[in-house]
């Protein structure tokens, strides 16, 4: 299933079936609704050739698409106002077993002009950029309550100030790795750095060369999107 | 990156350290307490593997200052692989009372139904990962050995456990390879993703909410 926002100058194609984003800067409404119509609403044109050749239009058949496309446009009477409220439907699922990501670049040489072609040469070096952000192919198996115990076990103790409203879903930040150094004691001073054990050593090394102004220090790997997009913006992280 | 300490066994070694890298699921006894020691587990083991196009106009110097150097680990002992479900409870109470009172509950209370369901895995207190608030603290690490599993090399992190969820918990996620949503704050898949991103997505569809493509256009200003 697609997921599409479309702004005024800004296409967000998230094609999860093919695991990679694209992120496609543009400032021509044209080529949003032709990339909108191709790939976020497929045409019937495009899903038999999709589902037929389990390939996306070459260069040769885009021209053909178009042009059903524009003819089905015209059927529709679809301006702009109207795209607006455009709801696409669903895609069939059997168009999320591509083989291989969409080639950008082969529909842009046909129906792009010179400087849309060269905005779109930058769709791939972006798509590597959010790899990580749609990787979301797999399921996983939940339960919406937690059963009841069956044993008499501890009962929480009382009078601990515990946040029961907030949503707790999204409360962590993804992260790279965890590093986890074992101490062989159950509890260490409020910051580890300021241990005196060998733990409290290790984490300072760790952060001198890793944390911000470190010689390993590599924003994209460590950080999480959220604090690096608040460091993009000079704030404090 | 996520730093934190553990109460797992520390090296018979006053110089050097063992570490526990996830989702790799990887044991580095004895990482020594040297420039050399430290460096090579951030080259061969934290170090990107791949760069992230921003870096692009970096000299080939400083680029492969940032790239993992895998030749790197031949400083360090042999990683071994972590095979058992690990359970880590935040205990820190040095920090914050209240994951320094849950903690150790939380922890006897998995060991002792761990033995009751004669399941090996192991238990552990770790230091601060932020939300106190949000006490008892578990990050659920099942190893990627546990084949057929539906979680295997993921990490799954509850909050707001109580020590009477502790046995739902066990069977729901590390028996039956379920996640519990009251208590999900999130996790990575063996693969990276977001597990709440993914849950969050499919609890959409299954409540029926709009998933149908919408293209709003964005209001100037």
């Amino acid at each position: 299933m697609w997921q599409s926002r479309l702004y005024h100058s800004f296409v967000e194609l998230r094609p999860t079936p093919f695991g990679s984003a694209q992120h496609i800067l543009l400032s021509d409404i044209t080529l949003m609704w032709y990339l909108t119509m191709l790939f976020a609403n497929p045409t019937a044109a495009f899903c038999e050739h999709t589902c037929a050749k389990r390939e996306y239009p070459s260069r040769a058949t885009v021209p053909h698409l178009i042009s059903v496309i524009d003819q089905q446009s015209e059927e529709l009477d679809i301006s702009e106002p109207r795209l607006r409220n455009l709801r696409a439907e669903p895609i069939p699922t059997v168009i999320c077993k591509f083989p291989y990501p969409p080639p950008s670049l082969q529909l842009s040489s046909t129906m792009l002009t010179r400087t849309l072609r060269s905005r779109i040469s930058r769709i791939g070096a972006l798509r590597n950029d959010f790899t990580t952000f749609s990787r979301q192919q797999s399921t996983i198996p939940y339960t919406e309550t937690c059963p009841s115990p069956t044993c008499p076990c501890t009962v929480t103790p009382a009078g601990l100030d515990i946040d029961r409203k907030t949503p707790l879903l999204h409360t962590m930040a993804p992260y790279s790795s965890h590093v986890l150094l074992c101490t062989g004691k159950p509890d260490w001073t409020s910051r580890i750095e300021d241990e005196t054990s060998p733990a409290g050593h290790f984490t300072r090394a760790l952060k001198e060369r890793m944390g911000k102004g470190g010689k390993a220090f590599d924003v994209f790997t460590q950080l999480s999107r959220k604090r690096r997009s608040r460091m993009a913006d000079g704030r404090k992280i | 990156m996520l730093t934190t300490a553990c109460s797992f066994d520390a090296s018979s070694d006053p110089n050097a350290t063992t570490v526990l890298l996830f989702p790799a699921f990887k044991r580095i006894r004895n990482v020594p307490h040297t420039a050399k020691g430290i460096d090579a587990l951030i080259s061969a083991y934290l170090k990107a593997q791949k760069l992230h196009s921003a870096h692009a106009p970096l000299s080939d110097a400083q680029k492969a200052e940032l790239m993992r150097d895998p030749s790197l680990a031949t400083h360090l002992s042999q990683p071994e692989p972590v095979t058992k479900p690990t359970v880590l409870i935040c205990g820190h109470g040095g920090r914050d009372q209240r994951c320094g009172v849950l903690g150790p509950i939380l922890q006897d209370g998995f060991r002792a139904d761990f033995a009751r369901r004669n399941l090996d895995a192991d238990v552990g207190l770790i230091s601060h990962i932020g939300g106190h608030k949000y006490a008892g603290n578990v990050i659920i690490y099942l190893p990627p050995n546990m084949e057929d599993h539906p979680l295997s090399g993921a990490g799954i992190w509850y909050g707001r456990v109580r020590p009477e969820d502790v046995e739902g918990l066990v069977e729901e996620t590390i028996v039956k390879g379920r996640v519990i949503i009251p208590m999900l704050r999130g996790g990575v898949t063996v693969d990276g993703s977001d597990i709440g991103r993914i849950v969050e997505a499919q609890l959409k569809i299954a409540r029926g909410e709009d998933m149908t493509l919408k293209l709003k256009p964005r209001t100037r200003a």
